[in-house]
C-alpha cells in the first residue's frame, strides 16, 4: 500500500524551528484512515506543533505534510478535517446555538444543530451563553464545532486539559463513539491513561522526534522491565538482590516484589535458591513506566 | 461568509455597550444640540449620523477582535473552510450592518424633533452615503483590531472616535479651529463625509472632490488593513 497516497495523514522528515529551537526534528509517521492515534509526549515535545502543521496553521521548514492526499490547507478548506486547538476560548456574546449554527453553515450544513447537540452530549444547553458553560461543557461544545462538517479526520490538541475526571470520561466516551462511526481521530495528550484507553496506536514523541510507535500493548512490551511477585518462606534481601537483572527488592513479611530487566533468567535462578516459591506472578510494567523510560527524565 | 457576518451582527446587537455608544449617545446628543441651536436639525442630524457611524464601525472590528486573537477563537475559525477573503469581507460587512441601528435612530430624531423634511430620494441617498462613508472607518477598525492588544483596544477606539468626530467638525464647526489646523482637518474622512451629507440635505449633489477624497481614504485604509492581514493571517499554507 502506498502510504503517502492512501494514508489519512503523513509526516515525511518534517522539520519545524522557532528561531533557534527545533520543535520538530525530522519527524516521520503515517496515520491510516479511520485509525485513532495518540501523539503522546511530555510538555514541549512538539505535539502541538505537529497538530498545527496537520491543520495547516503553520508550514514546515523542511519535509512534507500530507492530509487526505493533499496539503493540510486544502483539506481544511474542503471541510474534510476538523480541529480542536489547545487554546480557543469561545467568543463573548454568543449562545451555544449561535456557535453551532455558525459552524454548520461554514461547513455547508452537513449536520443539523439538534444532531450536533446530541453528538456532543450538550442536551438542552442550546440557549445558554457560551461563556456560562462549565469547563467540560465548553470542551464538548468545541468538539461539536470541530465535528460540524462530518470530517473524515479529526485533530484534537490536549482536549481534556483542566477537566475533572468525570468530564474527562464523558468526553472520551463521545470521541470513542465518533471513532466507532469511522472518523479518524488524532489526539495529542500527555495523559498516558488516555492514550492507553482510547488509542488504537500510540506515537511517542519527545524533542520533536518519534521515539516509538505501536499499539498500547506493544509499547508496554518493548519495555524490558518486569515486575515479579512471589511468596517465600524465608526471603533474604542480599541473595534476592544478586539475582539476574534485579533492580529493586521489596519485602513485606513473606511477600516479595522484584523488578528485573531479565525476567526469564531471574525466575530460573529464583527456583535454584532452593526454597519453595509460591504465588509467582510476572507482569509487564505499566505503560507509565515504559513512557518514563522512553522519554527519560523530562517526562512528568 | 454570510453565516459569519450574521454571527457577528447578532453578537454586536447583544452588546449593551455597543447600543449605548451608537444609539443612545447620538440620540441624546442630537436632542441636546437641537435644544441649544434650534433650526439646525438637518445639520445636527448629519453630524450625529456621522458620530454614530464612526462609533459603530470602529468598535465593530477594533474592540472584540484583539481579545479573540489572544484567546485563540480566531485561530479556531481558521481551521474551518472559511477562507481568508471571506473572513475580511464578513468583517467589513458586519461593521456596515452595525451602522444601521444608529442611523435609524438619528434619522427618526431628525425627522421627529429636528423637523428635517426630505424627499424619499434624499432620505435614501443620505442612508446610502452613511453606509458607503462608513467603509473607510470599518477598514480602520479592522486595521486596529489586528494590531492592538485587548487592553489597548477600548481606549484607542474611544480616543480615535472622539478625535475623528471633533476633527471632522461634527461637534464644533471647523471655522472655530485655528487656521493652522484647518487644511489638515478638512482632509479628514469625517469632514469629507460631513460635507457630502450637508450637500445632500441641501438638495445638492455632493462635491466630486469630497467623494474622491473619501474613496482615496477607503482604498488607503483597505490596503493597509489587508497588508497587515496578509502578514498575520495569510500565512495559512497555500492551497494545492
Amino acid at each position: 500500500m502506498n502510504h503517502s497516497k492512501d494514508g489519512a495523514a503523513t509526516f515525511d522528515s518534517v522539520v519545524k524551528r522557532y528561531g533557534e529551537v527545533v520543535a520538530l526534528d525530522r519527524l516521520s509517521f503515517t496515520i491510516e484512515r479511520g485509525e485513532t492515534v495518540a501523539l503522546l509526549g511530555p510538555n514541549g515535545a512538539g505535539k502541538s506543533t505537529a497538530v498545527d502543521l496537520l491543520l495547516g496553521l503553520r508550514a514546515p521548514d523542511e519535509g512534507v505534510v500530507t492530509v487526505l492526499g493533499g496539503s493540510p490547507g486544502r483539506a481544511v478548506a474542503g471541510g474534510r478535517v476538523g480541529g480542536m486547538l489547545q487554546t480557543g476560548s469561545l467568543p463573548q456574546g454568543a449562545r451555544v446555538r449561535d456557535l453551532l449554527a455558525l459552524a454548520r453553515s461554514l461547513h455547508g450544513a452537513r449536520r443539523s444543530i439538534a444532531e450536533l447537540l446530541e453528538l456532543a452530549d450538550l442536551g438542552d444547553l442550546a440557549g445558554r451563553p457560551a461563556s456560562k458553560l462549565s469547563g467540560g461543557q465548553t470542551q464538548r461544545l468545541r468538539f461539536a464545532l470541530a465535528m460540524a462538517g462530518r470530517p473524515e479526520l479529526l485533530f484534537l490538541d490536549e482536549p481534556t486539559v483542566a477537566m475533572d475526571v468525570e468530564s474527562r470520561h464523558r468526553f472520551w466516551a463521545i470521541v470513542r463513539a465518533v471513532a466507532a462511526d469511522g472518523t479518524g481521530v488524532v489526539f495529542a495528550t500527555h495523559y498516558l491513561e488516555e492514550a492507553d484507553r482510547v488509542a488504537d496506536r500510540i506515537l511517542v514523541i519527545d524533542h520533536g522526534r518519534l521515539l516509538r510507535e505501536g499499539t498500547p500493548a506493544s509499547i508496554r512490551a518493548t519495555q524490558p522491565v518486569r515486575t515479579v511477585r512471589c511468596t517465600l518462606a524465608d526471603p533474604d534481601r542480599s541473595r534476592l538482590a544478586a539475582l539476574p537483572g534485579v533492580r529493586d527488592v521489596t519485602i513485606h513479611g513473606h511477600d516479595v516484589t522484584l523488578t528485573t530487566t531479565e525476567a526469564d533468567a531471574m525466575v530460573g535462578a529464583l527456583y535454584a535458591l532452593g526454597q519453595p516459591v509460591r504465588d509467582l506472578q510476572v507482569s509487564a510494567a505499566a505503560l507509565e513506566d515504559a513512557f518514563l523510560q522512553l522519554t527519560g527524565a523530562e517526562a512528568r | 461568509m454570510v453565516a459569519y457576518t450574521r454571527f457577528e451582527v447578532l453578537r454586536t446587537l447583544r452588546n449593551p455597550r455597543f447600543l449605548v455608544l451608537t444609539m443612545l449617545m447620538p440620540a441624546a446628543l442630537f436632542l441636546f444640540f437641537n435644544q441649544v441651536q434650534s433650526g439646525f436639525g438637518a445639520y445636527i442630524m448629519v453630524a450625529m449620523a456621522g458620530f454614530s457611524m464612526i462609533s459603530a464601525t470602529i468598535s465593530a472590528n477594533c474592540v472584540t477582535l484583539p481579545g479573540e486573537r489572544a484567546s485563540g477563537w480566531q485561530r479556531q475559525l481558521r481551521v474551518t473552510p472559511l477562507s481568508g477573503a471571506a473572513w475580511v469581507t464578513a468583517r467589513i460587512a458586519q461593521a456596515t450592518v452595525a451602522v444601521v441601528p444608529g442611523l435609524a435612530v438619528v434619522a427618526v430624531c431628525g425627522a421627529g424633533f429636528g423637523r428635517v423634511q426630505l424627499t424619499t430620494v434624499q432620505w435614501l441617498s443620505f442612508g446610502l452615503l452613511v453606509l458607503a462613508g462608513s467603509v473607510p472607518f470599518s477598514f480602520l477598525g479592522l486595521l486596529l483590531g489586528q494590531l492592538l492588544d485587548a487592553q489597548a483596544a477600548q481606549p484607542v477606539q474611544a480616543l480615535l472616535t472622539m478625535l475623528l468626530s471633533f476633527g471632522g467638525g461634527l461637534f464644533i464647526p471647523l471655522s472655530n479651529f485655528p487656521s493652522a489646523l484647518q487644511s489638515f482637518v478638512r482632509a479628514l474622512p469625517t469632514h469629507l463625509f460631513f460635507q457630502g451629507g450637508q450637500d445632500l440635505i441641501a438638495n445638492h449633489t455632493p462635491a466630486p472632490s469630497d467623494m474622491a477624497g473619501l474613496a482615496i481614504w477607503t482604498l488607503g485604509l483597505a490596503a493597509l488593513a489587508l497588508l497587515v492581514w496578509s502578514r498575520q493571517d495569510g500565512r495559512r499554507v497555500a492551497l494545492g
